[in-house]
C-alpha cells in the first residue's frame, strides 16, 4: 500500500511540474525528428528504396515507435537517487521500513503513469486480434519499464563514489541512442555487432521491443525469447544493484558526498 | 576579475581534479565513449551512401568532431558553474559571492574549471585539426575556423548562462537546464538534411546549425561559412547581453535562503 501511495505521489508531482514534462517531451521529439530527417536523406541520396530489408515507410515506423518509447525511458530515477545521496537526504529514507529500489520504481511508474497508459493503448491497437501476442507484448513492455528503472537505479548508486554525475547524462544518452536502436535498427549493423548488442538490456527494452511489435505476428517465438532475456536481465540487474548499494552504503557517512 | 585570481581558481580546480581521481578518470572515459559512439554512427550512415546532405564521410566526421571540440571547451571552462547555480540559489550560497569585491557574473562563471573535459579536449582538438588537414585549406580558412571556434564557445556559454539564470525566478524547472544541450545535439547533422524553413530558423534565430556546420562549411566554401558566422556572432552578442541583464535583475531579485 505504501508503494501505491508513492506511485500516486509520483503522478501528482508529474502533474504539478507540467513545464518539466512538456520540455522533456519536446526534447525527445527533437531527437526522433533528427533520426527521421537523417534517414530521409539517406534513402534519398543512396537512391535505394530498401535498406537492409527496410522500406522508407517501415524505417520511419520503427524510428517513431522507438522514439515514443524514449518518452518513457528518461533518466529521472538515476538523478533522483544521486541527489538523495549527494545531499545526504537518503539517510531519512534509510530509517524508514521501505525498500528504496521499490520506492524509486513506484515513483517512476507514477511519474510515467499517463504515458504508460497511452503506450498500453497503442500496443493493444497494434496487436488487436492476436490475443496471445498482445498479452506477451504487454508483459514484455511492462518488464522493460522495470528493467529501465533498474538500470537507472544501478547507475544512480555510482553517486556513492562519483563527485560529479552530469557526465553520465551525455554518455547514457549516446548509449541509449545507439544500443537502444534510436538512431537506426540494430540489424543494419554488421552481424557481429548486431549479435553482440541485440541481447543487451538497452536493446531489449527499446529496439527489440519495437521489433517484437512489428514482427511478432509472424514470429511469436522471437517475442518469447526477448521476453525471457529481459526477465533474466531484470534478475541480474536487481542482484547487482543490491551488491552495489550495500557496498556504497558501507562508505556513506550520512552527510552527503 | 584579475588573471592572478583566475590562475588561483584554476590551480584549485586542478587540485580538485587530482583529489577526486576516480571521478576524474571515469569522467574522461565517459567523454571518450560518448564521442566514440557519435563517430561510429557516422561509419554506419556512410556504409549506405558516399554523401549525406552534401558532405563526404570526412566532412561529416569533421562536423561531429568540431562541434564536440566546441562543446567540450565550453565544459572545460564553464560547466562547473552552470551545474551548481540552481542549487546555490536555493541554498543561499550566493551570499558568499556577493561579499567579495569583484564582478559577480564573471567570478561565478569562471570560478571552476572542469579538468576531465580538458583531458578530452587534448584528444579532440588534434583529431579535429587532423580531419581538417585532409582538405587543403588556405591560411584565411584556418583563421575563419579559429573565429568559429571562439565564437562557438561563447555562444554555447551564453545560451546555457541565459537558461540557468531562469533559476533566479523558477525552481525545480530542472528539465530546462538540458534544453541547450538537446537543441545543440539536434543540430549535430549536415544542414542540408533539414527542411528549408527549419534551416532558416536554426541558422538565424537559434543559430545552432551555424554552430555545428560552420567549421565544416569552411572546407567547402569560405563565403558560405561567412554567411553562417554573421548570425552566429550577432545572436552570441545578444545572448551575452541578455545574460548580463538577467544576472543583474536576478541578483537584485535574489533573497538569501540562509
Amino acid at each position: 500500500m505504501k508503494y501505491c501511495d508513492n506511485l500516486l505521489l509520483g503522478l501528482h508531482n508529474s502533474l504539478i511540474y507540467r513545464a518539466n514534462f512538456v520540455i522533456s517531451l519536446l526534447a525527445r521529439l527533437l531527437q526522433v525528428g533528427l533520426s527521421l530527417l537523417m534517414w530521409r536523406a539517406l534513402y534519398s541520396e543512396s537512391g535505394q528504396s530498401m535498406i537492409h530489408g527496410y522500406s522508407q515507410t517501415s524505417m520511419m515506423l520503427y524510428l517513431m515507435l522507438t522514439g515514443l518509447l524514449s518518452l518513457i525511458f528518461t533518466f529521472e530515477p538515476l538523478f533522483r537517487l544521486a541527489r538523495l545521496i549527494k545531499s545526504g537526504k537518503i539517510s531519512t529514507l534509510l530509517l524508514r521500513p521501505i525498500n528504496l529500489n521499490l520506492e524509486s520504481l513506484s515513483n517512476f511508474l507514477g511519474a510515467k503513469l499517463i504515458l504508460l497508459g497511452l503506450l498500453a493503448l497503442l500496443l493493444v491497437c497494434l496487436t488487436w486480434g492476436h490475443w496471445f501476442l498482445m498479452v506477451l507484448i504487454l508483459t514484455y513492455a511492462f518488464i522493460s519499464v522495470v528493467v529501465w528503472q533498474q538500470i537507472m537505479f544501478l547507475f544512480g548508486t555510482l553517486a556513492f563514489w562519483l563527485v560529479q554525475m552530469w557526465p553520465l547524462r551525455p554518455l547514457l544518452t549516446a548509449l541509449y541512442l545507439f544500443s537502444g536502436g534510436l538512431l537506426f535498427p540494430l540489424d543494419v549493423l554488421p552481424v557481429w555487432a548486431y549479435q553482440g548488442l541485440r541481447f543487451s538490456p538497452l536493446a531489449l527494452v527499446s529496439s527489440d521491443l519495437v521489433q517484437s511489435v512489428l514482427r511478432g505476428v509472424h514470429d511469436p517465438q522471437l517475442v518469447l525469447l526477448y521476453l525471457v532475456m529481459t526477465f533474466l536481465w531484470l534478475l541480474g540487474l536487481a542482484g547487482l544493484e543490491r551488491l552495489l548499494f550495500q557496498s556504497g552504503l558501507q562508505q556513506f557517512e550520512g552527510v552527503g558526498v | 576579475m584579475s588573471w592572478q585570481l583566475y590562475w588561483l581558481l584554476a590551480k584549485q580546480s586542478f587540485k580538485t581534479f587530482l583529489t577526486y581521481r576516480m571521478t576524474s578518470v571515469l569522467v574522461v572515459l565517459f567523454g571518450f565513449l560518448f564521442t566514440l559512439i557519435e563517430i561510429t554512427a557516422g561509419f554506419v550512415y556512410y556504409s549506405f551512401t558516399n554523401r549525406i546532405g552534401g558532405l563526404s564521410f570526412f566532412q561529416y566526421e569533421g562536423l561531429i568532431m568540431s562541434l564536440t571540440s566546441i562543446t567540450t571547451t565550453y565544459q572545460f571552462l564553464f560547466i562547473g558553474a552552470h551545474e551548481s547555480l540552481a542549487e546555490d540559489l536555493v541554498e543561499g550560497n550566493l551570499d558568499y559571492l556577493f561579499l567579495r569585491p569583484i564582478a559577480s557574473y564573471w567570478y561565478y562563471a569562471l570560478r571552476q574549471l572542469d579538468f576531465p573535459s580538458g583531458v578530452n579536449l587534448l584528444v579532440y582538438l588534434p583529431v579535429t585539426v587532423w580531419l581538417l588537414t585532409r582538405f587543403s585549406l588556405p591560411w584565411t580558412a584556418w583563421g575563419l575556423i579559429a573565429i568559429f571556434y571562439g565564437i562557438g564557445v561563447l555562444f554555447v556559454f551564453a545560451l546555457n548562462q541565459v537558461v540557468v539564470e531562469i533559476s533566479f525566478w523558477y525552481d525545480h524547472l530542472t528539465a530546462l537546464n538540458g534544453v541547450p544541450e538537446d537543441v545543440i545535439d539536434a543540430a549535430n547533422r549536415p544542414a542540408r538534411i533539414y527542411p528549408r524553413w527549419l534551416q532558416l530558423l536554426l541558422v538565424t534565430v537559434i543559430p545552432v546549425l551555424a554552430l555545428s556546420n560552420g567549421i565544416v562549411t569552411v572546407t567547402i566554401n569560405q563565403w558560405q561559412a561567412l554567411q553562417l558566422l554573421l548570425p552566429l556572432s550577432v545572436v552570441t552578442i545578444m545572448l551575452l547581453w541578455g545574460s548580463f541583464y538577467l544576472w543583474k535583475r536576478g541578483t537584485a531579485h535574489y533573497v538569501s535562503a540562509n
